[in-house]
Protein backbone atom coordinates (compact mmCIF):
# COMPACT_ATOMS: atom_id res chain seq x y z
CA UNK A 1 0.00 0.00 0.00
CA UNK A 2 2.67 2.75 0.95
CA UNK A 3 4.96 2.09 -2.26
CA UNK A 4 1.63 2.29 -3.77
CA UNK A 5 0.82 5.27 -2.73
CA UNK A 6 4.30 6.71 -3.37
CA UNK A 7 4.66 6.03 -7.02
CA UNK A 8 1.23 7.22 -7.52
CA UNK A 9 2.07 10.72 -5.79
CA UNK A 10 5.26 10.70 -8.09
CA UNK A 11 3.28 9.60 -11.19
CA UNK A 12 0.85 13.06 -10.62
CA UNK A 13 3.61 14.96 -9.82
CA UNK A 14 4.61 15.57 -13.55
CA UNK A 15 0.85 16.84 -14.68
CA UNK A 16 -1.53 19.73 -13.47
CA UNK A 17 -3.35 18.41 -10.22
CA UNK A 18 -7.01 17.68 -10.89
CA UNK A 19 -9.45 18.49 -8.23
CA UNK A 20 -10.45 21.80 -6.27
CA UNK A 21 -7.99 23.86 -4.65
CA UNK A 22 -9.02 24.95 -1.05
CA UNK A 23 -10.38 28.30 -2.19
CA UNK A 24 -13.08 26.84 -4.55
CA UNK A 25 -14.13 24.27 -1.66
CA UNK A 26 -14.59 26.86 0.92
CA UNK A 27 -16.69 28.56 -1.70
CA UNK A 28 -18.91 25.79 -2.61
CA UNK A 29 -19.39 25.37 1.06
CA UNK A 30 -20.21 28.57 1.90
CA UNK A 31 -22.80 28.91 -0.87
CA UNK A 32 -24.20 25.36 0.72
CA UNK A 33 -24.60 27.18 3.77
CA UNK A 34 -26.29 30.71 2.46
CA UNK A 35 -28.92 28.23 0.57
CA UNK A 36 -29.57 25.76 3.80
CA UNK A 37 -30.24 28.98 5.43
CA UNK A 38 -32.45 30.66 2.59
CA UNK A 39 -34.16 27.18 3.03
CA UNK A 40 -34.72 26.24 7.34
CA UNK A 41 -37.02 29.70 7.33
CA UNK A 42 -38.97 27.63 5.16
CA UNK A 43 -39.12 24.46 6.61
CA UNK A 44 -40.09 26.41 9.51
CA UNK A 45 -43.17 27.89 7.98
CA UNK A 46 -44.32 24.40 6.66
CA UNK A 47 -44.36 23.08 10.02
CA UNK A 48 -45.96 25.47 11.41
CA UNK A 49 -48.45 25.68 8.44
CA UNK A 50 -49.06 22.14 9.67
CA UNK A 51 -49.32 22.79 12.92
CA UNK A 52 -52.27 25.71 11.65
CA UNK A 53 -54.11 22.96 9.74
CA UNK A 54 -54.33 21.15 13.01
CA UNK A 55 -55.53 24.07 15.08
CA UNK A 56 -58.27 24.84 12.81
CA UNK A 57 -59.21 20.96 12.14
CA UNK A 58 -59.64 20.79 16.28
CA UNK A 59 -62.29 23.74 15.66
CA UNK A 60 -63.71 22.47 13.09
CA UNK A 61 -64.67 19.30 15.30
CA UNK A 62 -65.78 21.44 17.40
CA UNK A 63 -67.66 23.04 15.18
CA UNK A 64 -69.39 19.45 13.93
CA UNK A 65 -70.35 18.53 17.63
CA UNK A 66 -71.85 22.13 18.13
CA UNK A 67 -74.45 21.30 15.26
CA UNK A 68 -74.94 17.89 16.48
CA UNK A 69 -75.82 19.24 19.97
CA UNK A 70 -78.12 21.68 18.59
CA UNK A 71 -79.87 18.66 16.37
CA UNK A 72 -80.41 17.03 19.61
CA UNK A 73 -81.12 20.05 21.84
CA UNK A 74 -82.42 22.38 19.38
CA UNK A 75 -80.04 25.22 21.05
CA UNK A 76 -75.97 25.63 21.50
CA UNK A 77 -74.99 24.22 24.35
CA UNK A 78 -74.65 27.38 27.04
CA UNK A 79 -71.82 28.96 28.46
CA UNK A 80 -72.50 27.39 32.19
CA UNK A 81 -74.66 26.70 34.76
CA UNK A 82 -74.97 27.16 37.95
CA UNK A 83 -73.17 24.55 39.96
CA UNK A 84 -74.40 22.40 42.92
CA UNK A 85 -72.36 22.07 45.91
CA UNK A 86 -72.43 18.92 48.28
CA UNK A 87 -74.88 20.91 50.55
CA UNK A 88 -77.16 21.14 47.83
CA UNK A 89 -77.09 24.91 47.56
CA UNK A 90 -76.78 26.03 44.01
CA UNK A 91 -74.21 29.11 43.41
CA UNK A 92 -72.27 30.82 40.86
CA UNK A 93 -68.46 30.17 39.07
CA UNK A 94 -68.29 26.24 39.51
CA UNK A 95 -70.31 24.85 36.48
CA UNK A 96 -68.48 22.51 33.47
CA UNK A 97 -67.93 24.57 30.45
CA UNK A 98 -69.77 24.30 27.09
CA UNK A 99 -66.93 22.71 25.80
CA UNK A 100 -67.70 19.41 28.49
CA UNK A 101 -71.23 19.67 26.96
CA UNK A 102 -70.30 18.68 23.64
CA UNK A 103 -67.80 15.82 24.56
CA UNK A 104 -71.01 13.23 23.64
CA UNK A 105 -70.78 14.63 20.49
CA UNK A 106 -66.97 14.92 19.60
CA UNK A 107 -65.89 11.14 20.00
CA UNK A 108 -64.86 11.58 23.35
CA UNK A 109 -68.02 9.78 25.25
CA UNK A 110 -66.18 8.01 28.19
CA UNK A 111 -65.03 11.59 29.04
CA UNK A 112 -68.14 12.75 28.90
CA UNK A 113 -70.02 10.06 30.83
CA UNK A 114 -67.69 10.73 33.66
CA UNK A 115 -68.99 14.28 34.42
CA UNK A 116 -72.08 14.56 36.51
CA UNK A 117 -73.31 17.21 35.31
CA UNK A 118 -75.74 17.20 38.38
CA UNK A 119 -72.54 18.31 40.67
CA UNK A 120 -70.61 21.47 40.59
CA UNK A 121 -67.02 20.74 39.18
CA UNK A 122 -64.66 23.40 41.29
CA UNK A 123 -64.89 25.57 44.02
CA UNK A 124 -66.72 22.91 46.15
CA UNK A 125 -63.46 21.27 47.89
CA UNK A 126 -65.75 19.19 49.66
CA UNK A 127 -67.04 17.17 47.03
CA UNK A 128 -67.69 18.37 43.45
CA UNK A 129 -63.57 18.97 42.84
CA UNK A 130 -62.86 15.30 43.49
CA UNK A 131 -65.95 13.81 41.89
CA UNK A 132 -66.08 15.60 38.34
CA UNK A 133 -61.86 15.24 38.47
CA UNK A 134 -61.40 12.82 35.50
CA UNK A 135 -63.12 15.33 33.06
CA UNK A 136 -61.85 18.50 34.66
CA UNK A 137 -58.46 17.60 35.14
CA UNK A 138 -58.07 15.68 31.74
CA UNK A 139 -55.43 17.36 29.10
CA UNK A 140 -57.41 16.84 25.62
CA UNK A 141 -55.50 17.24 22.29
CA UNK A 142 -59.39 18.37 20.71
CA UNK A 143 -58.78 21.31 23.57
CA UNK A 144 -55.22 21.97 22.44
CA UNK A 145 -53.99 24.24 19.34
CA UNK A 146 -50.36 22.81 18.55
CA UNK A 147 -49.05 26.11 18.18
CA UNK A 148 -49.61 27.07 20.91
CA UNK A 149 -47.40 25.27 23.73
CA UNK A 150 -49.90 24.21 26.34
CA UNK A 151 -49.48 24.84 30.09
CA UNK A 152 -46.16 23.85 31.63
CA UNK A 153 -47.58 25.19 34.91
CA UNK A 154 -49.51 23.82 37.59
CA UNK A 155 -52.87 24.64 37.93
CA UNK A 156 -53.94 28.39 39.45
CA UNK A 157 -56.98 28.89 41.92
CA UNK A 158 -60.38 26.92 41.26
CA UNK A 159 -59.76 25.04 44.90
CA UNK A 160 -59.04 21.58 45.97
CA UNK A 161 -57.69 18.68 43.11
CA UNK A 162 -56.27 20.87 40.73
CA UNK A 163 -53.68 23.27 42.45
CA UNK A 164 -51.15 19.93 42.75
CA UNK A 165 -52.13 19.76 39.07
CA UNK A 166 -50.44 21.07 35.87
CA UNK A 167 -53.14 22.52 34.57
CA UNK A 168 -54.80 20.88 31.20
CA UNK A 169 -55.11 24.01 28.98
CA UNK A 170 -57.86 25.12 26.68
CA UNK A 171 -56.78 27.12 23.57
CA UNK A 172 -60.29 27.31 22.46
CA UNK A 173 -62.94 29.79 23.86
CA UNK A 174 -66.70 30.17 23.62
CA UNK A 175 -67.84 33.55 22.16
CA UNK A 176 -69.60 35.91 24.40
CA UNK A 177 -69.61 38.26 21.40
CA UNK A 178 -69.09 41.99 21.09
CA UNK A 179 -69.17 42.46 24.58
CA UNK A 180 -67.50 43.12 27.82
CA UNK A 181 -70.46 41.43 29.79
CA UNK A 182 -70.61 37.55 30.47
CA UNK A 183 -73.41 36.91 32.51
CA UNK A 184 -76.81 36.40 31.04
CA UNK A 185 -78.34 37.14 33.99
CA UNK A 186 -77.49 41.58 33.53
CA UNK A 187 -80.64 41.74 32.32
CA UNK A 188 -79.64 45.17 31.20
CA UNK A 189 -77.32 44.01 29.31
CA UNK A 190 -76.65 40.33 28.61
CA UNK A 191 -74.07 38.86 25.99
CA UNK A 192 -74.99 39.52 22.73
CA UNK A 193 -73.26 36.38 20.72
CA UNK A 194 -73.62 32.67 20.59
CA UNK A 195 -72.78 31.86 23.99
CA UNK A 196 -73.21 33.49 27.49
CA UNK A 197 -72.64 32.46 31.25
CA UNK A 198 -76.26 31.25 31.37
CA UNK A 199 -75.93 30.92 35.84
CA UNK A 200 -80.09 30.62 36.77
CA UNK A 201 -81.19 33.61 34.60
CA UNK A 202 -79.31 33.73 31.25
CA UNK A 203 -80.70 31.60 27.81
CA UNK A 204 -79.05 29.67 25.67
CA UNK A 205 -79.21 30.24 21.97
CA UNK A 206 -79.89 28.21 18.70
CA UNK A 207 -79.68 29.25 15.02
CA UNK A 208 -82.99 30.79 14.77
CA UNK A 209 -81.40 33.72 16.97
CA UNK A 210 -78.34 34.06 14.90
CA UNK A 211 -80.23 36.97 12.84
CA UNK A 212 -77.25 38.01 11.55
CA UNK A 213 -76.50 34.57 9.82
CA UNK A 214 -74.60 31.83 11.18
CA UNK A 215 -71.90 32.31 8.56
CA UNK A 216 -71.44 35.97 9.84
CA UNK A 217 -71.26 35.15 13.25
CA UNK A 218 -67.92 34.10 15.50
CA UNK A 219 -68.98 30.87 17.65
CA UNK A 220 -65.62 30.29 19.15
CA UNK A 221 -62.28 31.77 18.54
CA UNK A 222 -58.74 30.41 19.76
CA UNK A 223 -56.48 32.23 22.00
CA UNK A 224 -52.37 31.35 23.38
CA UNK A 225 -51.79 29.85 26.37
CA UNK A 226 -51.12 32.37 29.00
CA UNK A 227 -47.41 32.78 30.25
CA UNK A 228 -48.61 31.00 33.68
CA UNK A 229 -45.45 33.10 35.16
CA UNK A 230 -46.54 36.70 36.98
CA UNK A 231 -42.77 38.09 36.82
CA UNK A 232 -43.08 38.46 32.96
CA UNK A 233 -45.24 40.71 30.51
CA UNK A 234 -46.58 39.06 27.75
CA UNK A 235 -49.07 40.88 25.46
CA UNK A 236 -51.60 40.10 24.33
CA UNK A 237 -52.24 37.07 27.15
CA UNK A 238 -51.59 38.75 30.33
CA UNK A 239 -54.96 40.14 31.80
CA UNK A 240 -54.46 43.04 33.51
CA UNK A 241 -56.95 44.11 36.84
CA UNK A 242 -57.32 47.63 35.70
CA UNK A 243 -60.10 48.20 38.39
CA UNK A 244 -61.68 50.99 36.12
CA UNK A 245 -64.86 50.78 33.15
CA UNK A 246 -64.32 52.22 29.60
CA UNK A 247 -65.60 56.10 30.46
CA UNK A 248 -69.63 56.82 30.30
CA UNK A 249 -70.24 52.62 31.14
CA UNK A 250 -71.45 50.53 33.15
CA UNK A 251 -73.12 47.04 33.60
CA UNK A 252 -76.65 46.43 33.37
CA UNK A 253 -78.02 48.84 31.12
CA UNK A 254 -76.28 47.82 27.59
CA UNK A 255 -73.28 50.13 27.11
CA UNK A 256 -70.62 46.90 27.71
CA UNK A 257 -71.63 45.47 24.41
CA UNK A 258 -72.04 46.37 20.57
CA UNK A 259 -73.93 48.54 19.42
CA UNK A 260 -73.80 50.98 22.58
CA UNK A 261 -70.35 50.44 23.72
CA UNK A 262 -68.56 53.91 22.56
CA UNK A 263 -66.03 52.86 20.93
CA UNK A 264 -63.44 55.52 21.35
CA UNK A 265 -63.72 55.06 24.93
CA UNK A 266 -63.16 51.46 24.67
CA UNK A 267 -59.73 52.09 22.67
CA UNK A 268 -58.81 54.04 25.22
CA UNK A 269 -59.60 51.70 28.20
CA UNK A 270 -57.72 48.92 26.23
CA UNK A 271 -54.36 51.25 26.10
CA UNK A 272 -54.87 51.92 29.45
CA UNK A 273 -54.44 48.65 29.65
CA UNK A 274 -51.63 48.56 27.91
CA UNK A 275 -49.67 51.00 30.09
CA UNK A 276 -50.88 49.24 33.29
CA UNK A 277 -49.06 46.28 31.90
CA UNK A 278 -46.13 47.85 31.79
CA UNK A 279 -46.14 48.13 35.58
CA UNK A 280 -43.49 46.21 37.19
CA UNK A 281 -44.38 46.71 40.92
CA UNK A 282 -47.66 44.91 41.09
CA UNK A 283 -49.81 47.65 41.24
CA UNK A 284 -51.72 46.80 38.57
CA UNK A 285 -52.31 42.83 39.59
CA UNK A 286 -52.55 40.68 36.87
CA UNK A 287 -53.58 36.82 35.61
CA UNK A 288 -51.19 35.09 33.67
CA UNK A 289 -53.40 31.86 33.28
CA UNK A 290 -55.86 32.38 30.70
CA UNK A 291 -56.81 28.85 28.84
CA UNK A 292 -55.25 26.99 32.04
CA UNK A 293 -58.66 24.68 31.75
CA UNK A 294 -60.79 24.12 29.00
CA UNK A 295 -63.73 22.25 31.24
CA UNK A 296 -64.30 25.17 33.55
CA UNK A 297 -67.43 27.52 32.77
CA UNK A 298 -65.65 30.65 33.52
CA UNK A 299 -64.34 33.57 31.64
CA UNK A 300 -60.58 33.53 30.46
CA UNK A 301 -60.79 29.79 30.74
CA UNK A 302 -63.48 28.78 28.14
CA UNK A 303 -65.27 31.90 27.45
CA UNK A 304 -63.92 34.62 25.75
CA UNK A 305 -65.17 38.12 23.80
CA UNK A 306 -64.33 39.32 20.47
CA UNK A 307 -63.83 43.17 20.63
CA UNK A 308 -60.23 43.61 19.53
CA UNK A 309 -58.52 41.97 16.19
CA UNK A 310 -56.34 39.09 17.16
CA UNK A 311 -52.79 39.86 18.53
CA UNK A 312 -53.74 42.96 19.35
CA UNK A 313 -51.39 45.80 20.66
CA UNK A 314 -53.24 45.67 24.06
CA UNK A 315 -53.27 43.08 26.76
CA UNK A 316 -56.51 41.10 28.02
CA UNK A 317 -58.14 43.33 30.71
CA UNK A 318 -60.36 43.16 33.50
CA UNK A 319 -62.50 46.18 35.06
CA UNK A 320 -62.08 44.20 38.23
CA UNK A 321 -59.18 45.92 40.61
CA UNK A 322 -58.09 42.62 42.92
CA UNK A 323 -58.09 39.83 41.46
CA UNK A 324 -61.13 37.83 40.41
CA UNK A 325 -61.79 37.14 37.29
CA UNK A 326 -65.78 37.11 37.02
CA UNK A 327 -65.98 40.75 36.19
CA UNK A 328 -66.52 42.55 32.68
CA UNK A 329 -63.60 42.54 30.89
CA UNK A 330 -61.64 41.48 27.57
CA UNK A 331 -60.51 38.10 26.73
CA UNK A 332 -59.97 38.21 23.51
CA UNK A 333 -57.90 36.42 20.10
CA UNK A 334 -54.84 35.40 19.97
CA UNK A 335 -52.83 32.70 17.92
CA UNK A 336 -48.86 31.96 17.80
CA UNK A 337 -50.13 32.01 13.78
CA UNK A 338 -48.59 34.63 12.01
CA UNK A 339 -50.53 37.02 11.26
CA UNK A 340 -53.93 36.36 12.44
CA UNK A 341 -56.28 33.81 14.23
CA UNK A 342 -58.43 31.00 13.60
CA UNK A 343 -62.33 31.36 14.24
CA UNK A 344 -65.32 29.04 14.24
CA UNK A 345 -68.49 30.53 12.92
CA UNK A 346 -71.91 29.63 14.00
CA UNK A 347 -72.30 27.60 10.47
CA UNK A 348 -69.81 25.44 11.73
CA UNK A 349 -66.94 26.93 8.70
CA UNK A 350 -63.61 27.79 10.15
CA UNK A 351 -61.94 31.13 9.10
CA UNK A 352 -58.23 32.54 9.48
CA UNK A 353 -59.13 36.18 10.69
CA UNK A 354 -56.23 38.39 9.79
CA UNK A 355 -54.52 40.89 12.49
CA UNK A 356 -55.47 43.83 10.65
CA UNK A 357 -58.85 43.34 10.38
CA UNK A 358 -60.76 46.41 11.55
CA UNK A 359 -62.57 46.82 14.89
CA UNK A 360 -66.28 47.48 13.42
CA UNK A 361 -66.06 43.82 11.31
CA UNK A 362 -65.09 42.13 14.56
CA UNK A 363 -67.70 43.52 16.27
CA UNK A 364 -70.19 43.00 13.72
CA UNK A 365 -68.71 39.31 13.42
CA UNK A 366 -69.43 38.68 17.22
CA UNK A 367 -72.64 39.74 17.23
CA UNK A 368 -75.61 37.12 16.74
CA UNK A 369 -78.33 39.95 15.82
CA UNK A 370 -76.86 43.13 15.37
CA UNK A 371 -77.97 43.88 12.10
CA UNK A 372 -74.77 44.86 10.64
CA UNK A 373 -73.89 44.62 7.29
CA UNK A 374 -70.28 43.04 6.74
CA UNK A 375 -68.58 43.60 3.46
CA UNK A 376 -66.73 40.12 2.22
CA UNK A 377 -63.66 42.15 1.92
CA UNK A 378 -63.23 43.09 5.28
CA UNK A 379 -62.01 39.81 6.96
CA UNK B 1 -2.15 28.72 -7.10
CA UNK B 2 -5.31 30.76 -7.13
CA UNK B 3 -6.50 30.53 -10.41
CA UNK B 4 -8.81 33.15 -12.33
CA UNK B 5 -11.99 31.07 -12.12
CA UNK B 6 -11.92 30.84 -8.28
CA UNK B 7 -11.00 34.47 -8.02
CA UNK B 8 -14.12 35.11 -9.98
CA UNK B 9 -16.29 32.95 -8.18
CA UNK B 10 -15.29 34.06 -4.98
CA UNK B 11 -15.81 37.67 -6.07
CA UNK B 12 -19.38 36.69 -7.38
CA UNK B 13 -20.03 34.59 -3.87
CA UNK B 14 -18.64 37.79 -1.93
CA UNK B 15 -20.97 40.84 -3.72
CA UNK B 16 -23.86 38.25 -4.16
CA UNK B 17 -23.49 38.17 -0.06
CA UNK B 18 -23.70 42.11 -0.06
CA UNK B 19 -26.89 41.90 -2.28
CA UNK B 20 -28.52 39.86 0.50
CA UNK B 21 -27.40 42.16 3.49
CA UNK B 22 -28.15 44.97 1.43
CA UNK B 23 -31.47 44.13 1.19
CA UNK B 24 -33.08 45.69 4.49
CA UNK B 25 -36.70 46.52 6.05
CA UNK B 26 -38.01 49.52 4.87
CA UNK B 27 -39.69 51.97 7.38
CA UNK B 28 -42.65 51.06 9.63
CA UNK B 29 -45.95 53.10 7.91
CA UNK B 30 -48.87 54.79 9.69
CA UNK B 31 -49.35 58.35 10.77
CA UNK B 32 -47.26 60.75 12.32
CA UNK B 33 -46.93 60.32 15.96
CA UNK B 34 -44.86 62.80 18.59
CA UNK B 35 -43.13 61.66 21.44
CA UNK B 36 -44.64 63.29 24.57
CA UNK B 37 -44.05 63.34 28.44
CA UNK B 38 -45.16 65.62 31.21
CA UNK B 39 -46.11 65.78 34.79
CA UNK B 40 -49.21 64.95 36.74
CA UNK B 41 -49.90 66.54 40.63
CA UNK B 42 -52.44 65.35 42.89
CA UNK B 43 -53.11 68.17 46.00
CA UNK B 44 -49.32 69.40 45.14
CA UNK B 45 -47.93 66.13 45.61
CA UNK B 46 -46.39 63.95 42.43
CA UNK B 47 -49.11 61.50 42.05
CA UNK B 48 -47.72 58.24 43.08
CA UNK B 49 -49.27 55.89 40.55
CA UNK B 50 -51.82 56.04 37.41
CA UNK B 51 -53.09 56.35 33.89
CA UNK B 52 -53.36 58.94 31.83
CA UNK B 53 -54.72 58.45 28.23
CA UNK B 54 -54.71 61.04 25.54
CA UNK B 55 -57.83 60.63 23.01
CA UNK B 56 -58.03 62.89 19.80
CA UNK B 57 -60.79 65.23 19.71
CA UNK B 58 -61.18 64.86 15.87
CA UNK B 59 -61.95 61.22 16.51
CA UNK B 60 -59.74 58.12 15.51
CA UNK B 61 -58.02 55.21 16.86
CA UNK B 62 -55.10 56.46 17.88
CA UNK B 63 -55.80 56.83 21.67
CA UNK B 64 -52.60 56.29 23.59
CA UNK B 65 -51.86 55.70 27.37
CA UNK B 66 -49.01 56.00 29.39
CA UNK B 67 -47.97 55.20 33.05
CA UNK B 68 -48.05 57.86 35.91
CA UNK B 69 -44.96 56.88 38.41
CA UNK B 70 -44.29 59.54 41.13
CA UNK B 71 -46.07 62.09 39.03
CA UNK B 72 -43.82 61.79 35.92
CA UNK B 73 -44.58 60.41 32.85
CA UNK B 74 -43.16 60.19 28.94
CA UNK B 75 -44.54 58.34 25.88
CA UNK B 76 -41.45 57.61 23.03
CA UNK B 77 -42.33 57.98 19.38
CA UNK B 78 -43.47 54.66 18.78
CA UNK B 79 -46.22 54.72 21.68
CA UNK B 80 -46.78 58.56 21.34
CA UNK B 81 -50.03 60.28 20.39
CA UNK B 82 -50.84 62.02 16.80
CA UNK B 83 -51.04 65.59 16.11
CA UNK B 84 -53.60 68.32 17.39
CA UNK B 85 -55.75 68.47 20.09
CA UNK B 86 -56.83 65.65 22.24
CA UNK B 87 -58.66 64.84 25.83
CA UNK B 88 -56.50 63.84 28.58
CA UNK B 89 -57.93 61.69 31.25
CA UNK B 90 -56.19 60.64 34.57
CA UNK B 91 -56.83 57.38 36.55
CA UNK B 92 -55.65 56.08 39.59
CA UNK B 93 -56.94 53.62 42.05
CA UNK B 94 -56.53 53.30 45.62
CA UNK B 95 -56.69 50.60 48.01
CA UNK B 96 -59.68 51.83 51.16
CA UNK B 97 -57.87 48.75 53.07
CA UNK B 98 -60.96 46.76 53.50
CA UNK B 99 -62.17 43.38 52.15
CA UNK B 100 -65.15 42.58 50.18
CA UNK B 101 -66.13 39.17 51.09
CA UNK B 102 -67.81 36.79 48.10
CA UNK B 103 -70.65 35.01 48.90
CA UNK B 104 -70.20 32.39 46.30
CA UNK B 105 -66.19 32.22 46.81
CA UNK B 106 -65.57 32.58 50.59
CA UNK B 107 -62.53 31.55 50.53
CA UNK B 108 -60.88 34.74 47.94
CA UNK B 109 -61.91 38.02 49.59
CA UNK B 110 -61.22 40.45 47.08
CA UNK B 111 -59.48 44.45 48.64
CA UNK B 112 -61.35 47.21 47.85
CA UNK B 113 -60.27 49.76 45.74
CA UNK B 114 -61.77 53.19 45.19
CA UNK B 115 -60.62 56.18 42.17
CA UNK B 116 -59.00 58.70 43.97
CA UNK B 117 -59.20 61.34 41.04
CA UNK B 118 -62.35 63.28 40.79
CA UNK B 119 -64.54 62.52 37.52
CA UNK B 120 -63.69 66.16 36.30
CA UNK B 121 -60.48 64.74 35.15
CA UNK B 122 -61.63 61.35 33.87
CA UNK B 123 -64.88 60.28 33.16
CA UNK B 124 -66.19 63.84 32.16
CA UNK B 125 -62.66 65.26 31.60
CA UNK B 126 -61.67 69.11 31.29
CA UNK B 127 -58.26 68.83 30.66
CA UNK B 128 -56.47 68.87 26.95
CA UNK B 129 -53.01 68.63 25.27
CA UNK B 130 -52.29 70.05 22.02
CA UNK B 131 -49.60 67.60 20.19
CA UNK B 132 -47.61 70.17 17.91
CA UNK B 133 -45.22 68.29 15.25
CA UNK B 134 -41.67 68.91 16.48
CA UNK B 135 -42.60 70.53 19.36
CA UNK B 136 -41.24 70.24 23.43
CA UNK B 137 -44.53 68.46 24.06
CA UNK B 138 -44.24 68.97 27.31
CA UNK B 139 -47.52 68.80 29.45
CA UNK B 140 -48.36 69.27 33.34
CA UNK B 141 -51.37 68.68 34.91
CA UNK B 142 -52.15 69.73 38.77
CA UNK B 143 -55.02 68.45 39.61
CA UNK B 144 -56.96 68.97 42.80
CA UNK B 145 -59.60 67.65 44.83
CA UNK B 146 -58.75 64.24 45.08
CA UNK B 147 -59.66 63.77 49.05
CA UNK B 148 -62.57 65.56 49.25
CA UNK B 149 -65.57 64.06 50.72
CA UNK B 150 -68.28 65.93 48.23
CA UNK B 151 -65.52 65.14 45.21
CA UNK B 152 -67.69 61.94 44.56
CA UNK B 153 -65.39 59.30 44.75
CA UNK B 154 -66.37 56.92 42.18
CA UNK B 155 -66.45 53.01 43.66
CA UNK B 156 -64.52 50.59 40.87
CA UNK B 157 -64.32 47.61 43.22
CA UNK B 158 -67.16 45.21 41.54
CA UNK B 159 -68.83 42.16 43.00
CA UNK B 160 -69.53 38.63 41.00
CA UNK B 161 -72.65 38.45 39.72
Amino acid sequence: MRTNSIARRGDAAGREARGFTLIELLVVIAIIAVLIALLLPAVQSAREAARRAQCSNNLKQIGLGLHNYHSVFDSFPPGALFGRRADKTLGNNRDFSAHVRLLGFTEQPALYNAANFDLACFNDNDYGNGANSTTTTTRLSLMLCPSSTPPSWNHQGSGSVFNALRAPGGNYFASLGATMEFAGQQSGGPPNGVFEYVGDKGRTHGLREITDGSSNTIAFGEWRTGSGNPNVTTIPTDIIFLGSFPAGTKRNDGTLGSPLLPRGAFLAWASQCAAAAKDRDGYYGKSTTLGQNWSLGLVAYSLGNVLLPPNPRYPNCSTHGTGTLQSPGVWGLSSLHPGGANVLLADGSVRFLKDSVDVATIWALGTRAGGEIISSDSY
Amino acid sequence: MIRPSALRASAFFASSLAALFAVGCGGEEGPPREPISGVVTLDGRPLEKGLITFTPEAGGDLVVSGLVVDGAFSLPRAEGPGLGPHRVDVWSKKATGKTLKDRNDPDNPVEETVEQIPPRYNTRSELKADVVQGGENRFTYDLTGGKDKDAAVKKVASRRP
